[in-house]
């Protein structure tokens, strides 16, 4: 039977690219990413210590800590926790990172600024979705709402990122 | 960009990745966290009560302050070159301790292990700030390794230069296994290939050249065995395993 740790790890390895990415899309700095993303592994080793076969979905424990650490980030910073599309605009650092420069092409770049403009609950289930492969069962299931509802939100995430990337 | 061109293009944000070595040592803290507890107390030390009488007779005390000072001097000389030793990279002192590796005429394969040592304190020991230079110089050290390496098997034919030459590249991949295992992703591949290639040449050459010798049934056991190795990419071990049949002929 493996232990709490080697369990974590394992957790941990699943799941770190995950999370630091959905972070990342929604403060756009790798820097803000790695402090919050810490600090969500943190909160999530400490409640698995004290829990641990109680918590019976990790992935979407460690994605509420996450959505839960960005809200409390921007609190933190005297932003709304709805962010509108103007503050987002000024969150985006002012430099492509070495990261997007290598690794991101014209299209994607914009793509990833139109999601940043997205509204959350579009941005979470494309993310799910698109990036981390989740099925639509196991997204209406860590969102608790129907599966139609969540096709209804990916659509709809979809159709706003068009038009989004069209205004640009 | 219609819906399924939108789709691809989202699907290529998967290539945002955090940094490989930020997301080892995150790992490490958080799971060293729960193994290590640390108390620290602070004891209240008494402030030394030093009064101007005590000031005035230590002037006057000059040639025993000379003795004095000299002594200190010396016994710090030593200590700060005892002390590097225990310097990382990243801490003030460490520019010394390469300094005093090179005056030691250290090899390349040396500095290399000594660097990740160094690697591997620095991880276990959850030392953030030291961890990218700590990096740097490791992947810098097995770089210069690696070429010298590589200079001295494609120069060296004979087997007792190529038998030491493989133990130090023995080492050198322990080094990398032991710092794979901690979750430290150091990179090097490009050099690690090419050293790989020059030992399967070898292996190559070695082998042709047993297949035009006679042979003993144990040898041709043996040399089956190179084979296979050879097969699984274990150039070394094929390597080592030719180099005991050489010593039999």
């Amino acid at each position: 039977m493996c232990s709490l740790n080697e369990q974590f790890s394992q957790i941990y390895d699943q799941y770190i690219d995950k999370i630091y990415r959905f972070v990342y899309l929604k403060v756009n700095s790798q820097e803000i990413a790695e402090d919050i993303t810490s600090k969500v592994f943190l909160k999530g080793w400490e409640a698995f210590n004290n829990q641990g076969a109680d918590i019976k979905n990790p992935g979407a424990f460690l994605y509420q800590i996450a959505k839960n650490s960005v809200i409390d980030y921007y609190r933190q910073k005297g932003r709304a926790s709805v962010v509108s599309t103007d503050v987002v605009a000024e969150l985006a650092d002012s430099k492509t990172s070495a990261q997007d420069k290598a690794i991101l092409n014209a299209d994607v770049a914009l793509v990833k600024t139109a999601i940043q403009k997205l509204k959350k609950d579009y941005q979470d289930v494309l993310i799910w979705h698109y990036l981390d492969d989740m099925p639509i069962g196991q997204i209406a299931e860590m969102i608790d709402k129907k599966e139609g509802t969540v096709r209804v939100m990916l659509h709809r995430g979809l159709k706003d990122l068009k038009d989004i990337i069209r205004e640009s | 960009m219609n819906k399924i061109e939108l789709e691809n293009t989202i699907r290529q944000l998967k290539d945002i990745k955090p940094r490989q070595e930020w997301a080892s040592l995150l790992k490490s803290q958080i799971l060293n966290s729960a193994e290590q507890k640390q108390v620290i107390t602070v004891a209240e030390i008494p402030a030394e009560k030093i009064s101007v009488m005590d000031v005035i007779s230590g002037i006057f005390s000059q040639r025993k302050l000379a003795y004095a000072v000299s002594t200190t001097l010396v016994f710090m000389v030593v200590g700060v070159f005892g002390f590097v030793n225990y310097t990382m990279p990243g801490d003030i002192f460490y520019p010394v301790k390469k300094i005093v590796e090179q005056t030691q005429s250290q090899t390349a394969l040396q500095i290399a292990y000594n660097r990740s040592e160094d690697l591997v304190k620095v991880v276990k020991e959850n030392k953030t700030q030291n961890l990218t230079p700590a990096i740097t110089e490791y992947q810098a050290s097995v770089s210069d390794a690696v070429k010298n390496l590589t200079d001295a098997l494609a120069n060296n034919n004979d087997k007792d230069s190529v038998g030491q030459l493989l133990d130090e590249v023995k080492k050198l991949q322990e080094n990398q296994k032991q710092l794979e295992v901690l979750g430290v992703n150091v990179g090097n591949n490009d050099e690690m290939s090419e050293l790989d290639t020059m030992l399967k040449t070898i292996v190559e050459n070695q082998m042709a050249d047993f297949e035009e010798t006679t042979l003993t049934v144990e040898q041709q056991t043996k040399l089956a065995n190179v084979k296979d190795l050879y097969e699984q990419g274990k150039y070394s071990e094929a390597l080592e395993v030719m180099l005991q049949m050489d010593k039999q002929i």
